[in-house]
């Protein structure tokens, strides 16, 4: 039996005593050790201070255990308020936000709401906020984000809204930040907030950003995402940072009534006959590469061998200039251009935002076809006129690769053309998501434009393998 | 200079030891000297390569031996010794705007030409129409062009890189006492010039045994424009590896939370400047002379100089020296920098007091105290006024 911890911070607690305190991200309990506290698996004896320890997310089991069993408890982890929180506008939810909200309250107030982009998922935090009545932190994955959501929820609540991240450091009861400052900081405010909404969710379950969901003793959460899919890992990893899935509707459930109806198409194009024997030397090249070093590239971690190798062995520069050329060629195909432009020509009067896999193409595009590119290169400013023009007109057409997959607010997008793109669902579904926000009348359509005969038809296969393309 | 994530260091107690690499280690100087003849390569190359592409190119080297950290480190120094294109004071952002604005209308109205756009939206910012296609981007970093290279071998990228962890640590220092063991003039001279090219504040002391004793203010001593400072620090840092032999000592204020540490370095560490230093001729000084031969002069005869003069705790570095013929009296001539808010300066209170002293600095004479040893001149110093000065500060 370990020797008993000594009593510490303000008030000291009993020897019948539990007591649990918050310090960096993990929960510190001392006093009375109750027998059902040794046994939880999650709770480890700190060698170091001679104090059990548990991470910040167990405050809730551990709160409810000692109710269980009737121990008392001196909670000096909790900084958190109760809240008087009321919609100070006339906004009124669509069913399946009320739907959403009340099975995730009914699951314990923990989970994720699975609704496709344009639904209105930062409205269903707001009601969720409205349930738990606490204090609330929302967790985004980029500032644009962080400013939309910090408009909403002052035009919602009427209350200064505190912020954490873009250079800002200013917490209140309600208060955004982004997953690299919750990373970061919330070994430090972890118990100020009784609720905490992570946006865009599937950037949580990796090794840094998990961090601030285990290091939070808020006992409500709820995590916000369209795709919550994510490669090599299992739904149930969501379980111990947020909890598991408690509602979710797809795209075909909602399109019609709360989104745009919208079709999606397919065009392809061939790689002219010097293209394509550059394609074919390139790519036997890369694969013969990987064959005489064993390497599998579909395995975990073949990536990073393949690159190492590149730099050490002979031929490695080589093999690795041919990977590249062999995926630049399919997707920057001349044949591409000439089905993007006669596209153009075809939804002129139409809002449309042009996919591509990275920037060297989006500044490709945009020269040849006189485009604004919307990367994370564009200045911030330059990125408001452009975002504004689109919405006015001025600019009626944006090419991007990676800023718009999520996110940002663009009602009046209703073509969607990926020039190229990743094999992921996610990427392909948020891209879908963009042009699908319910405005007036408008019906969506999204082209995919494949180079025929070359690995983007295997991607193109595999991103699809989603219900919204079925 | 390596800061950040590239500043490698560990500690030990209140020491702090850069992660130094070993110039000659074969493990290092295979795959060092291959990314430098390919970063090469690329600044030669008629394609010129965008700082983008030349990033996602360099990921083989990156992933090479040891900590990516260090390749890093070698990223940063290749990329600081390479010069890219630059953009046009803001007139991208107009071209873009009017160039995407046009092309939008054209496209509208089936009218979409795209040699004619560039050409118009181009006469419409002031831009020559050639330039416009290839100055659409030029402004983001990423889009800038490779322009070339200042190569080095790859014994002398791992000296860089090691000087470069010194200067990333010496950003965080107090105070930096940096003692020369007999140095010969002509070093101690150079020192004393860096210290003063690069508005250092120093003091200086003669210490037993010929050691001379510099001792520099740090950043963070400082309160605003510490990051100035800390750049200029590090800046003439490279100078100090110059010196024969020498003991540098660094108080710091460590990490966020400012914790005291230690830095030491001495010369039998082998640090080496990466760019021999040759005194780089002073222009001015050169001019002046030049003139001064021209026109035969009976009162005063001009000599080179390369003296370091003593005076209390301060040292003066003259770079001529002017003799009146008919007294044999000497007065030294120094062609200095008036750097921005020095109000010791502009006073005239940094020169010496004993010393028959002219300070020639490029300035409005407004901007300076009214001191005939103090001489601010338009372009170019005109030996009329300096003989007049100089008759005012040896006959008082």
């Amino acid at each position: 039996m370990p020797e008993q911890g000594l009593p510490f911070g303000n008030e000291v607690p009993t020897l019948n005593e539990m007591s649990i305190r918050f310090e960096a991200g993990t929960l510190v309990i001392r006093g009375f050790i109750p027998g059902w506290l040794q046994e939880a698996p999650w709770v480890l004896w700190d060698k170091r201070e001679l104090v059990f320890r548990a991470e910040g997310c167990r405050y809730r089991d551990l709160i409810c255990l000692a109710k269980e069993n009737k121990t008392p408890l001196l909670d000096e982890a909790r900084q958190y308020q109760k809240m008087a929180l009321s919609l100070q506008t006339d906004r009124v939810a669509f069913p399946h936000q009320r739907d959403a909200v009340d099975h995730w309250w009914s699951s314990g107030a923990r989970g994720l709401v699975v609704l496709p982009t344009g639904t209105g998922k930062t409205f269903v935090a707001i009601l969720a906020m409205i349930r738990a009545l606490r204090s609330t932190l929302v967790v985004t994955p980029t500032i644009d984000l962080l400013n939309q959501w910090r408009k909403e929820l002052n035009l919602a609540f009427g209350v200064p809204i505190g912020q954490m991240g873009g250079g800002e450091q200013d917490l209140s009861d309600i208060s955004v930040s982004t997953y690299q400052s919750a990373h970061i900081h919330l070994e430090k405010w972890g118990n100020r907030f009784g609720l905490i909404v992570f946006d865009e969710a599937h950037h949580l379950p990796g090794p840094a950003f998990s961090t601030s969901a285990l290091g939070s003793i808020a006992p409500f959460r709820l995590g916000l995402t369209a795709t919550p899919e994510k490669m090599e890992q299992p739904l149930s990893c969501y379980d111990g940072l947020i909890g598991p899935i408690v509602y979710r509707r797809e795209i075909p459930d909602l399109s019609g009534q709360y989104l745009s109806n919208y079709s999606t198409k397919r065009i392809y194009v061939d790689l002219d006959p010097v293209l394509r024997s550059e394609y074919k030397a390139c790519r036997k090249a890369y694969l013969d590469f990987c064959t005489r070093h064993q390497l599998d590239m579909s395995t975990e971690g073949a990536w990073g061998r393949f690159i190492s190798l590149c730099a050490r062995v002979d031929g490695g520069l080589a093999a690795f200039r041919a990977f590249r050329r062999q995926k630049q060629i399919p997707q920057t195909n001349p044949a591409k251009n000439t089905v993007l432009e006669s596209l153009l020509k075809l939804h002129a009067r139409e809002r449309t935002l042009i996919f591509t896999v990275d920037n060297a193409t989006v500044y490709k595009i945009a020269k040849d076809l006189l485009i604004p590119p919307l990367t994370h290169l564009t200045p911030a400013k330059e990125r408001k006129i452009l975002l504004t023009g689109f919405a006015s007109g001025k600019f009626p057409t944006l090419v991007t690769s990676r800023v718009l997959n999520e996110g940002v607010d663009m009602p009046l997008a209703a073509v969607g053309i990926v020039l190229s793109g990743s094999s992921t669902v996610r990427e392909h579904v948020q891209r879908l998501g963009r042009i699908l926000r319910k405005s007036g009348s408008k019906h969506a359509t999204l082209y995919e434009v494949i180079t025929r005969e070359t690995s983007e038809e295997y991607a193109s296969v595999r991103r699809r393998d989603h219900d919204a393309y079925r | 200079m390596l800061t950040g994530n590239l500043s490698l260091v560990r500690m030990d107690g209140k020491e702090i030891f850069p992660e130094y690499l070993p110039p000659n280690a074969e493990w290092l100087q295979v795959p060092t000297q291959q990314f430098i003849d390919w970063w090469s390569e690329c600044a030669c190359s008629h394609d010129k390569t965008t700082r983008r592409v030349l990033r996602e190119l360099a990921s083989p080297f990156l992933n090479g031996p040891g900590n990516p950290r260090i390749w890093e480190g070698f990223y940063h120094i290749l990329q600081s010794r390479s010069s890219f294109s630059e953009g046009l004071d803001g007139l991208e952002e107009q071209l873009r705007f009017e160039v995407f604005a046009r092309a939008a209308i054209a496209r509208k109205d089936n009218n979409f030409d795209r040699t004619r756009l560039l050409t118009e939206a181009a006469t419409v910012v002031g831009m020559n129409p050639d330039q416009s296609e290839s100055k659409l981007f030029a402004d983001l970093p990423a889009e800038q062009l490779l322009m070339g290279f200042e190569s080095l071998s790859s014994e002398r990228l791992i000296h860089a890189y090691n000087i470069g962890l010194v200067q990333g640590i010496l950003l965080h220092s107090l105070s930096l006492v940096i003692e020369a063991v007999q140095p010969n003039t002509l070093d101690l001279r150079r020192i004393i010039q860096r210290v003063r090219f690069h508005r250092l504040l120093a003091t200086y002391e003669s210490r037993p045994n010929g050691r001379i004793q510099i001792t520099l203010d740090g950043p963070l001593s400082l309160f605003g424009r510490t990051n100035r400072y800390g750049f200029q620090l590090a800046c003439f840092f490279p100078w100090v590896l110059s010196l024969e032999q020498f003991e540098l000592k660094a108080k710091l204020a460590w990490g966020k939370r400012k914790v005291p540490k230690v830095f030491h370095l001495d010369s039998g560490l082998g640090l080496r400047p990466v760019d021999s230093s040759p005194q780089q001729p002073n222009p001015i000084k050169q001019d002046l002379v030049a003139l001064f031969t021209k026109r035969p002069n009976a009162s005063w005869e001009l000599l080179e100089t390369h003296e370091v003069l003593m005076e209390g705790k301060r040292f003066h570095v003259p770079d001529l020296c002017l003799v009146e013929k008919q007294s044999q009296k000497k007065l030294f001539l120094e062609f200095g920098h008036l750097p921005k808010g020095n109000s010791g300066l502009t006073r005239g209170t940094s020169l010496p007091t004993t010393i028959p002293w002219i300070l020639c600095v490029q300035a409005n004479p407004k901007d300076l105290a009214n001191d005939p040893r103090l001489y601010g001149y338009r372009k170019v110093p005109l030996w009329e006024e300096i003989e007049t000065r100089a008759k005012l500060v040896l006959n008082p």
